[in-house]
Order: C-alpha cells, then structure tokens, then sequence
C-alpha cells in the first residue's frame, strides 16, 4: 500500500508514473489525471486536491469518462435512457435490461464547475430566461442545447411533484425544446392519519400505504416504457435481479461510508467519498464496472484501516455536511479548515439504503422512491440527518446551501434548529456557487469558526 | 344555504370552495398584502405574504397549503411552526395525463373532507355539495357575464371578492363602465402569479398606459375558475342524491371541474396552458401580453421566454421584484410596450 496522502493535481503526474512502475493495473479507461484538463477542458482539476491511491485515481478516471461510455453504447446499439431528477429508482429499472443505459442528465449540475464556467452552459440557460435565480442544474438546458457533454437519450423520464422548482421548470422548459418527456408523479410523502394503513419505509420514515401504490401504479407506467425501449418485458424475475445488483452496490458504498466516517484516523478524502456516493445513483453508465470501481476503493480503506492509517490528522473534526456542492474545492477547503467528513445527506439518502428484496420488486422500488428525503418534509429530513449524525459521531454540521435552488429558501433554517436544539451541536449554513474562488476567504473564515466551535465545545 | 360557522384560509385555486363550504365552513381564499420587511432571500414573496397574513387572520379555523409549486409545500412547515391552528397540505399532483392523477387529487379531496369534518362536525351529503356547487357555480357565470359592463379592475376584484368570501357574497355589481371608453385602449393579456392586495393598481396604470386588460390570466383571475358546471346534470346530480336514487358521484365531477379544467404552467406537461391561452388571445382579439411573475417564482420565469417567442406578439415581463409595484416605473415600461404594440 502506498503510504496514505493527499496531493495536489500537479503531484499526480509523477505520482503517476511511480505507480504505473510499481505495476499498477489500469483499465482501458485509465490514464493520468492531466489528460482530462488537457483534452476534456476539466481545468478544475487543476485547483483540486486527491487521494493518492490507485483505487482513487481509477474512480476520478471512471467518473471523467462517462461521457465515453455513453457514446460507446449508443455505437453498441445500446439505448440511452436520461433519467431526471428521481435519485436511484428508474436507473435500476433501466440496468435491469441488459441493452438499456441509464443516465442522469442532471449531472451537468457539475459541469460548470469541472469546466470553470469554460462549456458555456450557464449562459446558454441564461439566454434561454434561466437565469441565476435557478440552481446550478440549468447547465443541463445547455448541455441539451450544445449536446457536447452526453448523446442526447432515446427515453428521458423526470419526476415531478414534491420535487424542486427549478427542476421542474427547467425540465419543462427541455420539453418545450422538443425533448420529450415521460412524466411521473412522485407525491409529497405525508405522515400516515390515525388509523391509516402505513408502511416503514427503508431510511426509517413513514408514509401510508396508499402512497404506495400510487407510486408504484407510476413506476408501473415507466416499467412499460422501459420494456418498450428495449424491445423486451422487465418482468419481475430480470427486474429482482437489477435489485439484487445495485443492492451490491449499496452494499459496498454503506461499509465504505461507516469505515470512512467512523474511523480513528480519516481514511479518505471528502472529495473521493462525495463522488464515491454518487456512483451509487447512476453508476456512472456503468453498473458492473461502478461495483468494481467502489471494492478497489474500498479494498484500499479497509487496509488503511487495519493498519490505522489515513490522510488526516486524528484531531480533525467531525462534520456532517448536508447537500452536495457545487464547487468540489469546497471539500478540500473543509480538510484545509481542520475537519472531515463523517456523515452526509447529499440529498439522496434513500439511493444508499438497501432495497428490499423480500418483496415484489415494483413495491419495493416503490418504497424506495417514497423514502427520498426530498419529497417529505424539512423535518423529517432533519430527523434522518439527527440519526445519522448521532450515528457518525458528528462534532458539528455545516448545511450548504444550493444557489436558487428552491428547497434551500427555507429547509436550512428547519434542519439547523433541529439539529441544534436536538443534538446542541455547532452549524454553520454556507452557500457555495459552481465557483467559488472569490469567496474562499469568507468561506474559510466561517468553516473555521464552526471548528474551532466544535473544539472548544469539546473540551 | 348552510350555516356557516369557521373560516378557512388559503390562497391556491385547486382548494375547491364548495367542499370547504359542504362541510359547514366558510372557504376563504385570501389576498395577501405584501410584507414591508420583504422575504428572505430565495423565497417566492408571495408565498412569504400569505404565511405571514395568516397570522392576521386571528378568526381562520386552518389553513389549507398546496404542493403545486415547493415554495408552497416547504414554507407550509414554516407557517406550522408559527401558529397553533390547523394546517393541512393537500397534495395537487402536477401530471394529469393519467388516471392515476386523477384519483389522486380526488383522494387527497377524500382526505381534506376528513379533516374538514374533524372541525365541523359536518359530514356533506352529495345534496348538500351539490347545492353548494350549483349555488357557486351560478355566481361565477354571474361574475363571468358581468365582464363586459366593468373595468378589468371590477373584474378581477369581483372576483377576488367572491373567493375571499363566497358564502356571504352578493352580486354587489360595481357601476358599470361606459362601453365606449374602451375604445381607444389595446387588448392585452395579463399572466401570472396571484395578485396581492396592492396589486391590483396594475389594472388602473395599463390603463393610464393606453391599454385594458382584456384577459385576466394571473392566477386571481378568470383562469383559474373552476369549469362551469352543467346545470341540468347538476340538477340531476342533485336530485338523485337528495333522494339516494343513484350513486352518482358529486366529489368526482367537482374534482374534474378543478383538477380537470384549471390551465397552470406548474402542471406536466404544461400543454393545456398554452392552449388556453392561444384560445383566449384569439377569442379577445389580444394585441399584447404582459406577465408579471415574482422573483424566485421558477415555475413562471422559466416560461416567460417561452411564451414571448410562442404567442409571436409583443410581450412584456414584469417583475414583481419583491413583490410590490413601483408605480412610475412599471407606468413608464407599461408606455413604452404600449407604442411597441400599435408599431
Ligand atoms: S440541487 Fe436542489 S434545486 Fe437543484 S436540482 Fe437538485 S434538488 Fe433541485
Ligand atoms: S408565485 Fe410562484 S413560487 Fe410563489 S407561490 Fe405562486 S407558484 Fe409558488
């Protein structure tokens, strides 16, 4: 094992090499790290800081060559299929079927940041009346617009309902563009009236049965679709078996997650863990190289573990971060501060909850979509980030909030009182643009406030 | 008529008032005043107004939320948490093209007469629904064919009037206009999200501007009236109800005349407003369009482009910015559109 460290872009190059001497095993998509700022234009990699292990630079390489994949696929004579804003159902569905590809168009939301503002997007929405007053998910209209970053899909599913307006609009504003949409309704998941029949869902919230079956009796329309799209039936039996398969998935992902966040030492970065997360949602393109991807980099943790090494002074302390950011410095800035993650709520909590196998697999996806933190209230939302937090050990939490994305305007003050009047723990809520260069000093300053908070509270 | 004992507040159009007044209460849909000291940052001033003017309303018996935009459906925890009285959330589902949809909003209907009940006591019988729906439903064709003899002004705040307090509303009509002098005024549309109280001089400087609001399409106006009931199947409805001849369903055929009906951008796909607004442009002659949206409203700033480059007239787009309107300015752009329309 290569001794733990986080290093900057510029050290990766000769990093590289020594690891590619010492016998490293690449697959076709490896490489350095430079070649995508060299040749993808991801001049945010420049300002960035990694983990220094091979596990790590493969998952940073996996998740760089997406849009490989997805052109790759379509040549295959493979389908695309663009699932919006819903975190980890409709994916599932679509992997089931073994010449579907599933996407998530969504994740454009990074492209401006990646690239450094350098792909346009944002002012392309800006010139289609989506301006700044929307969250960073408005690259999406452009990526759709320059079709530079992904093919465009054969099927593009979104969920509305109890989702964000600036998804639902911008999605709308896709359809009007002539990109068609299959709408699905996720309701906003209420709590369960006296004597109403009601389900536990995975993640610990309630929610009556009959919201169930509704969202199962929409799921059922996407299962129709999907078949559709692949010329063959997702019946229960192929759609058990893709259960069975991102439940690896999640399975791996949950003990990295407790390894990481529990352990004495930090095994690894906050930058690598985020993104990690996020391979569980749409497996990046592909789920059985997204597997592979996530036991490397789990390999590598456990053996610092064992061995009671990390990247981090043990000192650092523990935050829990809720909503993913826009610019992935802020990760860093975070470590840089004196903290490390243990414990997150990137707004898809229930994508990393096991689904359950025991049942008839539309009830079970049913169920998961239902257990999206997102589509229930501020407070329950809070109640699960409190159980987890507790569970991780949390010193302090740090809520960033989402430029002009709705849910931000009044979901952060619910969660901090909570938390604060629950727990008595420190929080801070920041908001972090796709760039945050400018802001870094009043970004530090307030991190570090909250940590030496935390310390002080400590001792 | 019902005895009417309990307000209930709420602002959304998809609350029919009918079932709040089948079950003994009486169905307010308010007109918030704006909030001198703003809203915070990235939440909808409007949403913020009428969260904080329910705080006034000293004498509301609950307040109803809906989730058609999440502005709505998140600021409903915040209103929670600053008053004792009963909130619900109704879910209005944003899809419609499916049955599915439907029932849903016809069950989240089932759901809030429940909790209606709780407060009054009153479980309706389809008589009495229906008797509130026919009742209401002459009232707005009323309302609707008083259009021609009142200012748009009147208009918008007869109805206005009619939603703040449909129980007890009498056609009070306001002294008609004199025809001619919209003679020399140009038709225009006005889009958008609801009015606040202070609002409703937008009416009066379109007019300084040289124009009238031939189409009240902001969320106070005609456009979210519910579809006109059939008068002899409500009749018959009725009466097969009153004497238990038939199960014939009233809730469901209010339900259509909501859910099935009212046009919104909000909904997915929003196909059905631009249709209903092709047909109005066309059916009131209407030179120019005008939409006045609020800041951080996604659901109309996105649209507005759309709608500009769709209905290929001259459009204008108003923000509300915080929600008031700043008289010289907007009389100022009102001007300016004015000419572009006749050029
Ligand atoms: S970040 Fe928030 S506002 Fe933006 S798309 Fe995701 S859920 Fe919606
Ligand atoms: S104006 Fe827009 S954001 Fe505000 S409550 Fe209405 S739909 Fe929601």
């Amino acid at each position: 094992m290569n001794e733990p460290r986080i290093i900057s872009f510029d050290e990766w190059d000769s990093h590289y090499i020594q690891l590619r001497d010492a016998g490293m095993m690449e697959p076709s998509y490896g490489g350095p790290l430079r070649r995508h700022v060299d040749d993808g234009g991801d001049t945010r990699l420049l300002r960035l800081r990694y983990d220094n292990s091979a596990a790590s630079l493969r998952l940073w390489n996996f998740l760089l060559t997406e849009e490989d994949r997805l052109r790759a696929a379509r040549a295959e004579g493979k389908k695309l299929v663009g699932t919006m804003k819903d975190l980890g159902t409709v994916p599932v569905m679509a992997y089931s079927l073994p010449n579907l590809v599933a996407f998530y168009p969504d994740g454009a939301w990074w492209i401006p940041c990646v690239m450094e503002m350098n792909a346009g997007l944002l002012s392309i929405a800006s010139s289609l009346g989506i301006d700044e007053t929307f969250c960073p998910v408005r690259a999406m209209i452009g990526a759709f617009v320059t079709q530079a970053h992904f093919p465009l899909p054969d099927l593009l599913t979104c969920s509305v309902g109890a989702t964000c307006d600036d998804f639902s609009a911008i999605a709308q504003r896709l359809e009007g563009l002539d990109h068609p949409i299959l709408w699905w309704e996720i309701p906003s998941r209420r709590h369960p009236d006296t004597n109403e029949a009601s389900i536990i869902l995975p993640g610990g919230f309630s929610a009556p049965v009959s919201q169930v079956e509704f969202v199962k009796s929409e799921l059922e329309r996407i299962r129709i679709s999907i078949s559709n799209l692949a010329g063959m039936p997702l019946d229960d039996k192929t759609l058990a078996r893709g259960i069975r398969a991102a439940n690896r998935v999640r399975r791996i992902l949950s003990e990295l997650r407790i390894l990481v966040f529990t352990a004495e030492i930090c095994p690894m970065p906050a930058l690598e863990m985020q993104i990690a997360e996020m391979l569980a949602i749409h497996y990046c393109s592909d789920r059985e190289e997204a597997e592979i991807v996530l036991c490397e980099l789990l390999t590598e943790v456990r053996a610092r573990v064992s061995e009671g090494v990390g990247v981090l002074s043990a000192e650092a302390v523990r935050v829990f971060w809720v909503n993913p950011v826009a610019d992935l410095r802020t990760m860093n800035l975070l470590e840089d501060c004196g903290g490390r993650i243990c414990g997150t709520e990137y707004l898809f909590a229930h994508a990393l909850d096991e689904i359950r196998e025991d049942l008839p697999p539309m009830e079970a996806l049913a169920r998961i979509a239902l257990a999206d933190p997102m589509v229930g209230s501020a407070n329950d939302r809070a109640q699960r980030i409190i159980e987890d937090a507790c569970a991780f050990g949390a010193e302090a939490v740090i809520i960033s909030r989402i430029p002009g994305a709705s849910h931000c305007a009044t979901e952060g003050e619910v969660i901090a009182d909570l938390v604060r009047s629950e727990l008595g723990l420190p929080v801070v809520e920041i908001e972090v643009p796709p760039i945050t260069d400018a802001m870094i000093p009043t970004l530090r300053t307030r991190i570090e406030a909250l940590i030496e908070t935390a310390i002080r509270r400590n001792e | 008529m019902l005895q009417v004992s309990k307000r209930i507040i709420y602002s959304c159009p998809f609350v029919p008032a009918e079932w709040i007044a089948a079950h003994g209460l009486e169905p307010s849909r308010i007109i918030p005043k704006m909030t001198s000291s703003g809203a915070p940052n990235g939440v909808c001033p409007y949403a913020q107004a009428f969260t904080e003017a329910i705080a006034e309303e000293s004498d509301a018996a609950a307040i109803i939320f809906t989730t058609v935009c999440d502005q709505m459906r998140r600021i409903s925890e915040t209103a929670a948490a600053r008053t004792f009285k009963p909130i619900f959330l109704m879910n209005v589902p944003h899809t419609w093209q499916n049955p599915g949809a439907h029932r849903l909003y016809r069950d989240e209907l089932e759901r809030l007469g429940r909790f209606l009940e709780k407060l009054s006591g009153t479980n309706p019988s389809g008589g009495d629904l229906t008797g509130i729906m026919s009742q209401y439903g002459e009232i707005r064709q009323q309302i609707l064919d008083s259009r021609p003899n009142l200012t748009a002004r009147q208009f918008s705040e007869m109805m206005a009037a009619f939603h703040h307090n449909p129980c007890c509303f009498g056609i009070l009509m306001p002294k008609p206009t004199p025809q001619g002098s919209r003679n020399n005024l140009l038709p225009v549309a006005l889009i958008g999200g609801p009015l606040t109280s202070e609002a409703f001089g937008i009416f009066d400087l379109i007019e300084q501007a040289g124009g009238y609001v031939a189409l009240d399409g902001t969320e106070t106006g005609e456009r979210t009236l519910p579809a006109a009931f059939d008068r002899r199947s409500i009749a018959i409805l009725r009466l097969s109800n009153i004497l238990r001849l038939s199960k014939d369903d009233p809730l469901g055929t209010l339900a259509d005349a909501y859910f099935g009906h009212i046009p919104d951008p909000f909904r997915r796909p929003n196909s059905e407003f631009f249709k209903w607004l092709k047909q109005m442009i066309d059916e009131r002659g209407i030179r120019g369009i005008i939409l006045r949206h609020y800041l951080w409203c996604d659901i109309w700033r996105a649209e507005a482009q759309r709608i500009a480059d769709w209905a290929g007239l001259p459009f204008l787009e108003l923000d509300a910015g915080d929600g008031g309107l700043e008289p010289s300015r907007t009389l100022f752009r009102l001007e300016a559109f004015m000419e572009v329309i006749t050029q």
